[in-house]
């Protein structure tokens, strides 16, 4: 992607909202709301770990079955991708900070294009689970792991695994919406505070997957 | 400076703005209408009961009201209303900003709450829903009617308390005026402070919940279907830790109203303004630890009962810390009984009243006996009605002048808090004794010998009714034909009343500054 | 008067690369105790895997050098949902 150095004329010059005195104070407040709505984020899912807890106590035999037949490379592969992620985003936010429109936008790249891989090898994924008659709920046809065990490990599997799924699409739906930003000059280093939301989401994102990963994959 | 209200004008300005004022208003009035409807919803639930068998409604038409009754009640009305008007309208005032911290953010929590509004009601209109407000599986899962629908629209709306709350965290730790420190707050802003906090982290649960069972009704998830395995009390599990919360999301910005209310009409400073603001804050986080007392007879381990039975002793200790400092903040006091004082009396009565049966329905033991009756009921409208209904209406009449500029009539106001006081007593302690002698919540026949009980309550729910009314009738006359009000008719000190009535866009005609505390009532004015 | 804000520092890139590093590390790690397999593995997982989540808050997410408040709303978040799933435990491990 090409783009031109900003020049004085185009670079909008930002003013903070009426609500604030100064561009400082409204970007702390940003980051502050952005992570009171991350914890609201990290609470949807606990009641997914809980249910995980006591089904797993439960069925410990049915899910400790279910992880052996889960796939070990995809998840591996997957939770490398998102932590190399992590790493990318902030490197371009260290990127924005220093006034480096161009590396910015370049680590963001990485950050989708790593977001993006997740999410076609967790398709495939689903789609080898699914040939095996490995799905959620009533439909669940699964024949080398009869019994509620699995069944309620691969209904949870699908479920907590896509309520992810659906985060990490919107996360990377709201990165690229902010590389457009970027590349606009609407956010700079002078005042990047979406930014660094964004990639905020990205992290927690990342984070929750990193629990995901032992869960369903490593467990047994 | 024009106010609020005057500057820009048009339909259009309404909807777009930015302005917490006008999206408090907003509030105000979609909220009414969640009340109206809920009340309609009860009113006919009474109806039915004023006869064992059946009057007029089958009985599976009996159960889709009083879900919707519930549904509509805590999700459209008792959550939202004093944070969403209130709170949107009186917080950045009180902290002497010109706005929330995220105004678009609040123009969306209000679209995002009407959006969930109308799919609930599209859900009640086409179909019904049918399993209380609780929703519990499996019958959640497999009930006929729109199970999915409906509980996706509570979903909606749990969004848009979660922004809210956001905004309100985000704004308190943000925006205060030079020279106001966290405690030299109003305590109202405590209040609605530590209700953000349990939006936040409890709500989401709550859409978990919800979302499993909307999932589940559709598309046979079984989660929590005993014949695929699933455990239908891991449901409750997940409900009730939201939604024990939630009662606090409901009473904490009541209590803040009686903060407010209390100091200025006893010209007192709070007996210990710590005490309120720390015991907002102890409820809002002991809150979370109780959720299992509504789970006693649910199927739970004898270790969950006793664990959540103490911890459940625990929480209503800083409701009574609140009480008895309020009570003391009375002592030596001027005290001038308007209108939102006689609804704090009632509060005080009802609350208490009310809170006590909490605690004995907190006694496993003797929970067993009271679970699913009309005690439970009876004690949770004390609270709900008793405390925060009185407390909505008390702070309307207290703020009315500051939002709309105009005052209302006071003989008619002190009628209706009259009617609505007596008819509440009259509606609830019959269930105290209906519930005491078995008759079980949720029933729509009954035997004879429980009828004289409810021809009472409903007797006390048609005054209730027209106290309601009466109290809608006269505002909305004041809001057009009020005399005029003056800046601080209360000659209240707390900070709101130093703004403009009603105020202009940005609240203060000059950056607020801070030289004395909320309650310096020793000062001049 | 609010509260004091603070403007995140640049980040050294020298850090973030090492905590890369680390993260990614104590993944192998705990895939390799996987697939070696113990008794108590579970239990080790799950500790690196919280190990990985505090180095990828604490370094990425700025938490290092984040305000009281914000460290607060994040131990916050974690510990409800600890309680939660405490309480749930506490249901079915002892029906």
């Amino acid at each position: 992607m090409t783009v031109s150095e900003p020049g004085p004329a185009r670079e909008l010059v930002r003013e903070a909202d009426v609500q604030f005195e100064n561009l400082a104070r409204q970007a702390h407040a940003v980051r502050f709301g952005i992570w009171v709505f991350l914890a609201s984020e990290l609470l949807l899912f606990a009641g997914l770990f809980a249910l995980y807890t006591a089904y797993r106590t439960e069925y410990s035999a049915g899910f400790i079955e279910g992880i052996r037949h889960a796939e070990l490379a995809i998840g591996t592969i997957n939770t490398s991708l998102l932590v190399i992620s992590s790493y990318t985003a902030a490197a371009a936010l260290r990127a924005i900070r220093r006034d480096a429109p161009r590396a910015t936008l370049a680590w963001l790249g990485v950050t989708l294009a790593l977001g993006i891989v997740f999410l076609a090898l967790k398709g495939l994924e689903y789609s080898h689970h699914a040939a095996d008659g490995a799905l959620p709920g009533a439909y669940y046809a699964f024949r080398e792991l009869p019994g509620h065990g699995g069944q309620l490990f691969f209904t949870l599997y699908y479920f907590m695994t896509g309520l992810h799924v659906l985060h990490l699409a919107a996360a990377v739906l709201v990165l690229a919406w902010l590389a457009w930003r970027v590349s606009r000059r609407r956010t700079t280093a002078a005042y990047h505070a979406d930014l660094e939301g964004g990639v905020l989401y990205w992290h927690l994102v990342d984070c929750i997957w990193i629990f995901l990963y032992p869960l369903f994959y490593l467990l047994a | 400076m024009t106010s609020y209200l005057d500057d820009n004008r048009g339909l259009m300005s309404w909807l777009a703005t930015r302005d917490h004022k006008r999206i408090g208003i907003m509030f105000l009035i979609a909220t009414s209408g969640a009340l109206l409807l809920g009340g309609v919803f009860a009113l006919v639930l009474r109806i039915e009961l004023l006869d064992p068998g059946k009057l007029f409604l089958s009985a599976m038409d009996y159960n889709r009201m009083f879900t919707h009754h519930g549904v509509v009640m805590v999700f459209l009305f008792m959550v939202p209303v004093i944070p969403s008007v209130f709170g949107n309208f009186f917080l950045p005032i009180m902290l002497g900003a010109p706005d929330l911290a995220f105004p678009r953010l609040n123009l969306a929590s209000f679209y995002v709450y009407c959006a969930g509004a109308v799919i609930m009601i599209a859900a009640m209109w086409f179909g019904g829903i049918d399993t209380g407000w609780t929703f519990y599986a499996p019958y959640s899962t497999t009930s006929p009617t729109a199970v999915a629908a409906g509980t996706f629209g509570v979903f909606v709306v749990g969004v848009s308390s979660i922004l809210t709350g956001v905004n309100f965290i985000a704004t308190t730790h943000t925006m205060r005026a030079k020279g106001m420190r966290w405690t030299g707050m109003p305590l109202f802003v405590w209040s609605i402070y530590a209700t953000a906090i349990i939006q936040v982290l409890a709500t989401p649960v709550l859409g978990l919940s919800v979302l499993l069972v909307a999932v589940d009704h559709a598309w046979s998830l079984g989660i929590f279907d005993p014949d695929m395995g699933g455990d239908p009390v891991l449901f409750q599990h997940l409900f009730w830790f939201y939604s024990h919360p939630a009662v606090y999301i409901m009473i904490l910005p009541a209590m803040g109203v009686v903060s407010e209310v209390v100091c200025t009409f006893s010209r007192n400073p709070p007996a210990s303004y710590r005490a309120i603001a720390l015991s907002s804050l102890g409820i809002a986080f002991i809150g979370f630890l109780t959720w299992g007392h509504h789970m006693f007879v649910a199927g739970m381990s004898l270790f969950d009962i006793g664990a959540f039975g103490i911890l459940s002793m625990f929480v209503a200790i800083f409701s009574a810390i609140k009480v008895f400092t309020w009570t003391a903040t009375l002592r030596h006091g001027a005290v001038w009984v308007t209108t939102p004082m006689l609804y704090f009396f009632g509060f005080m009565f009802l609350f208490v009243f009310g809170g006590m049966t909490g605690v004995a329905l907190a006694t496993s033991s003797l929970d067993i006996h009271w679970h699913d009756t009309y005690f439970v009921v009876a004690h949770f409208h004390f609270i709900m009605v008793g405390g925060t209904l009185t407390m909505y209406l008390a702070a309307l009449h207290y703020w009315f002048p500051k939002m709309f500029g105009r005052m209302y009539p006071r003989r008619w106001s002190i009628v209706g808090a009259t009617a609505v006081i007596l008819g509440f007593i009259f509606t609830f302690t019959p269930q105290f004794l209906l519930g005491n002698a078995g008759m079980p919540r949720r029933y729509w026949s009954y035997p004879a010998d429980y009828q004289w009980l409810h021809i009472l309550s409903t007797a006390g729910a048609s005054i209730l009714a027209m106290g309601l009314a009466l109290n809608f009738g006269y505002l909305v006359w004041a809001l057009f034909r009020g005399p005029r009000a003056e800046r601080n008719p209360w000659s209240s000190r707390s900070y709101e009343w130093l703004a403009p009535t009603p105020p202009p866009l940005h609240n203060f005609d000059e950056p607020l500054v801070i030289r004395r505390g909320p309650y310096d009532y020793h000062l001049p004015e | 008067m609010t509260d004091r804000h603070r403007d995140p520092t640049l980040g050294d890139a020298g850090k973030h690369r090492l905590a890369l590093g680390a993260v990614l590390a104590l993944q192998y790690l705990s895939l390799g105790l996987h697939l070696v397999g113990f008794d108590g593995y579970p239990v080790v997982a799950l500790v690196l895997a919280g190990t990985m989540v505090v180095i990828s808050a604490s370094v990425f997410m700025d938490l290092r050098w984040a305000l009281a408040p914000t460290r607060l709303v994040a131990v916050l978040a974690v510990l409800y949902l600890g309680l939660l799933c405490l309480g749930v435990a506490g249901d079915v491990a002892f029906r």
